[in-house]
C-alpha cells in the first residue's frame, strides 16, 4: 500500500462523504430521499458540461451543486407539497436522473478538457478534499450547535409539535431538501471534475446507494457518518489491490471483493431496519422519518 | 348477390392485394439491395462512439466511407446490447432501407443468426471475438490481425521502459485479449527480455472507465509500471491517468493524439484500425450483386485497401496523423536505440508485403506449464488464433 493507493481510496471517500453528508441533512428534517445516486447523476452532468465548456472546474462545481439543488427541490416539490411517498419520488428522482443524464451526456462520453479537471495541490489531494471536511464540521455545527439546527431536527422528530411551537415546517424541509441535492451535486461534481475526469453513462455506478447506506449507519451523526465514507471508500478500493495489501487472502477476482461495499450496506440496512435495533437506536433516528408532514391531521 | 357471397369476394380481395404488395414489396426490395445508386451502410455500435476508442475508430472508417462514396449513406445506433440488436436491425431494414448492417462486437453481434435468413437481400456484419462458426451466407463475420501492430507497438514500449514493468488494462481473460497482450509482449521482448507485462485486475467489461482508470491507477501504483496500454478496454481513462502521473501510454484502436486525448508527450504511439478496408471489400460484393459473399474475414496488414492516395493497411501504428517509425513521438524516439526503429520499420515493411507475422516467427509457449503450444517458423492456425490461444506467454504476470 502506498501513497498513491490513500489518494485513490480518500478520493473515492469524498465522493460518499458529499453525497451522504447532503442526505444527512434531509433525513434530520425527516425527508427521506433514496434518489441520491440521481442527484450525483446530475451533479455530476453539470459539472462536466460547465467545466468542459469553460475550462474552469470551480464554475463546474458551481453547475454541478446547482443542478443536485434543482433535482433536491423537485424531490421537495414531490414530498413536501404533493405529499408523495418518498421512497417512491426519491425512485422516481434517481431513475429520471439516469434517463436523462444518458441521454444529454451520450454526445459529450469522452475525456473532461484538461483545464475543467481540479488537479491536486497536497500531495495529489484537491482543495475539495479539504473544503469536504470543512462541509462536514459545519453540517456538525449547524446541526447541533445552533438554534436553525435544533428547529430542523425537532421537526424530524415531530413536525406537528414543531409547528405548534411556531416553525414553519416546510420552509425548514425545503431548506433542508435543497441543501441536500446541493451536496448530491456536489458529489457527482466531484466525482467527474477529480476522481474520474471523464463523461460515461451512468458514471456514478451505484455509489449513492452506498452513500445512502452510510447515512443510517451513521444513525445521523456527522462524526460516525465521516469514519463511514472513509471505511467504504477504503473497501471500495482495496478491493483491487487486496492480495497485494493482505498476501494470504485469497486470490478472488477483485469483483467479489467489491462486492463487499454493497453487501454491507444490504447488512447495515438489515440490521438498521430490525425492530430490536430500531428501538434501540431509536433515539438517533428521526422520528419522522420519511412521513409526509400533513397539516390539518 | 347475396351478403355471404359479398364477404367470400371481399376476403378474396384482400388476398389479391396483399399478395400484390408483397410482390411489388419484394420486387422494391430487391431493386434497392442492387442499386448501385444508393447504399445505406447501417452500424450498431455497442458503446458511444465519441468517448471509446473501438466505436470511434469504426465510426470514424464509416464516415471516411460516407465521405468518399456519393451513393452511400451511413447510419448509426450507440450504446446497442445484445437484448436489442435484433429490434435495431430490424429498425435499420424495415424503416431506413438499411442494405449492411453491422453490428461491431461479438456479444451484441450474435443474435444476428436468428434472422439474417429472413432478410436475403441484405448482408450482415459482425464481429469476431472468438467465434468463427456463426456465418451463413449474407451473414459475414470479420477481423483483423490487429496483433501485428500491437507487436509494432510493443517494441515502442519494450524499448522506453524504465522500470521494465510495462501494465497492460484488459476486460477479460478472453482469447481476443490474451492474443493481443501476448502479440504486445513478443514486441517488448523483442527488444527488453528483462521486461515484465503485468495486467493487475481484469477490468470486467470493455468499456468501464471508472474501473479502468482504478485498474491502471493500480497498476502504477503496485507494479511501477511506466508504460501503460489497454489493449482490452476502450476508454480514454487509461490514457487520462497516464497523463496525469507522467507515464508513457501507447494508444489503442484510434490515433490517440489526433482525437485530442493527449499529447505526444503522452502518447509514444497507437496501434490502429482501418475498418475501411474490410467494410469496403464487402460493400464491394454488393455492388456486384454477389450472392455468396465472402462471409469470413481475417485479413492482416498485407490486405490493405488501394486509393489514389496510397495504400491503407487494415491496421498499423499511428500519431498525430503519422504513421509507421514516423509515428513514434518525438520524445519516445529519444530514449530509443537505431537498432530498435530500424526493427520496427522493417518488421511493418515484411508485414506490410505479406513475407513475416509475429506468431510464426517466434515459439509461443504457454507461460504457466512451460509447454510449447506453437514452434517458431509455424504459422499457427486462424481458428487457433481467433478461437483458441488461451495461454499467456512468459513474461505476461496475469492477475492472480
Amino acid at each position: 500500500m502506498d501513497w498513491i493507493f490513500v489518494v485513490a481510496a480518500i478520493q473515492a471517500s469524498m465522493i460518499f462523504l458529499f453525497a451522504a453528508i447532503g442526505e444527512l441533512i434531509d433525513q434530520r428534517s425527516g425527508i427521506l430521499n433514496v434518489g441520491l445516486e440521481g442527484l450525483m447523476l446530475v451533479g455530476a452532468l453539470g459539472s462536466f458540461v460547465v467545466a468542459d465548456a469553460t475550462g474552469n472546474p470551480w464554475l463546474g462545481f458551481i453547475a454541478g451543486i446547482a443542478a443536485g439543488g434543482i433535482f433536491g427541490l423537485l424531490h421537495g416539490f414531490l414530498s413536501i407539497t404533493l405529499k408523495a411517498d418518498q421512497v417512491v419520488s426519491g425512485m422516481g428522482i434517481w431513475i429520471f436522473a439516469l434517463g436523462l443524464t444518458t441521454y444529454i451526456g451520450n454526445p459529450l462520453s469522452g475525456p473532461l478538457n484538461d483545464a475543467g479537471k481540479m488537479n491536486g495541490i497536497a500531495g495529489g489531494l484537491t482543495p475539495m478534499f479539504f473544503i469536504g471536511l470543512l462541509i462536514v464540521f459545519a453540517v456538525w455545527f449547524i446541526l447541533f450547535k445552533t438554534r436553525l439546527g435544533l428547529e430542523i431536527r425537532s421537526i424530524g422528530e415531530d413536525p406537528y409539535v414543531a409547528e405548534a411551537s411556531g416553525l414553519n415546517v416546510e420552509k425548514i424541509r425545503y431548506l433542508c431538501v435543497i441543501a441536500g441535492g446541493a451536496l448530491g451535486g456536489l458529489s457527482g461534481a466531484y466525482l467527474i471534475l477529480v476522481y474520474n475526469p471523464i463523461w460515461s453513462p451512468n458514471p456514478t455506478m451505484g455509489r449513492g446507494w452506498i452513500a445512502l447506506a452510510i447515512v443510517f449507519f451513521s444513525m445521523g451523526k456527522p462524526k460516525i457518518l465521516i469514519l463511514g465514507a472513509f471505511l467504504l471508500g477504503f473497501l471500495w478500493h482495496f478491493a483491487l489491490s487486496s492480495t497485494e495489501i493482505i498476501p494470504w487472502l485469497p486470490a478472488l477476482s477483485y469483483h467479489f471483493y467489491r462486492m463487499i461495499p454493497f453487501a454491507a450496506t444490504i447488512i447495515i440496512l438489515m440490521i438498521i431496519s430490525s425492530k430490536r435495533i430500531s428501538r434501540k437506536l431509536g433515539a438517533a433516528r428521526p422520528a419522522a422519518l420519511g412521513k409526509p408532514y400533513i397539516h390539518n391531521e | 348477390m347475396n351478403k355471404k357471397g359479398i364477404s367470400t369476394w371481399w376476403i378474396i380481395s384482400m388476398f389479391a392485394a396483399v399478395a400484390i404488395i408483397g410482390m411489388v414489396g419484394s420486387v422494391q426490395a430487391t431493386d434497392l439491395a442492387h442499386s448501385p445508386r444508393h447504399i445505406v451502410l447501417a452500424v450498431e455500435h455497442f458503446s458511444p462512439v465519441s468517448g471509446a476508442s473501438w466505436c470511434g475508430s469504426f465510426h470514424a472508417a464509416c464516415q471516411w466511407l460516407d465521405k468518399k462514396y456519393p451513393w452511400l449513406d451511413y447510419l448509426y445506433q450507440e450504446n446497442v446490447g445484445p437484448d436489442s440488436t435484433i429490434a435495431v436491425a430490424k429498425d435499420f431494414i424495415e424503416n431506413k432501407h438499411a442494405n449492411i448492417v453491422i453490428s461491431n462486437a461479438e456479444f451484441m453481434a450474435l443474435p444476428i443468426e436468428a434472422i439474417y435468413k429472413k432478410y436475403p437481400n441484405v448482408y450482415f456484419m459482425g464481429n469476431i471475438a472468438s467465434d468463427t462458426e456463426t456465418r451463413g451466407q449474407n451473414w459475414i463475420r470479420y477481423f483483423g490481425r490487429q496483433y501485428q501492430s500491437q507487436f509494432l507497438a510493443g517494441i515502442v514500449a519494450g524499448a522506453i521502459t524504465e522500470t521494465n514493468a510495462i501494465g497492460l488494462v484488459v476486460s477479460f481473460p478472453a482469447v481476443q485479449n490474451v492474443r493481443k497482450v501476448n502479440a504486445f509482449t513478443l514486441g517488448v521482448q523483442a527488444v527488453n527480455p528483462k521486461a515484465k507485462i503485468y495486467l493487475g485486475s481484469y477490468v470486467g467489461a470493455w468499456y468501464d472507465p471508472p474501473t479502468e482508470k482504478e485498474v491502471s491507477e493500480k497498476l502504477i501504483s503496485n507494479f511501477k509500471v511506466d508504460v501503460l496500454s489497454n489493449p482490452g478496454s476502450d476508454s480514454s481513462a487509461p490514457v487520462t491517468v497516464a497523463k496525469e502521473k507522467g507515464i508513457w501510454f501507447i494508444g489503442k484502436d484510434a490515433d490517440l493524439t489526433k482525437l485530442g486525448w493527449a499529447d505526444e508527450d503522452t502518447v509514444a504511439t497507437s496501434y490502429i484500425w482501418n475498418w475501411q478496408v474490410i467494410i469496403d471489400r464487402v460493400l464491394s460484393d454488393y455492388m456486384k450483386g454477389e450472392t455468396h459473399p465472402r462471409n469470413l474475414y481475417f485479413i492482416g496488414m498485407e490486405e490493405p485497401l488501394y486509393t489514389p492516395d496510397g495504400s491503407i493497411p487494415v491496421v498499423d501504428i499511428a500519431n498525430n496523423g503519422r504513421y509507421g517509425v514516423d509515428s513514434i513521438s518525438p520524445k519516445a524516439r529519444k530514449k530509443m536505440s537505431k537498432d530498435e526503429i530500424e526493427l520496427i520499420r522493417s518488421r511493418r515493411e515484411e508485414m506490410l508485403n505479406g513475407q513475416w507475422d509475429p506468431f510464426e516467427y517466434y515459439e509461443l509457449k504457454d507461460g504457466k506449464t512451460g509447454k510449447v503450444m506453437s514452434p517458431a517458423g509455424e504459422m499457427p492456425s486462424d481458428v487457433e488464433l481467433l478461437s483458441k490461444m488461451d495461454y499467456y506467454i512468459p513474461g505476461v504476470v496475469p492477475p492472480k
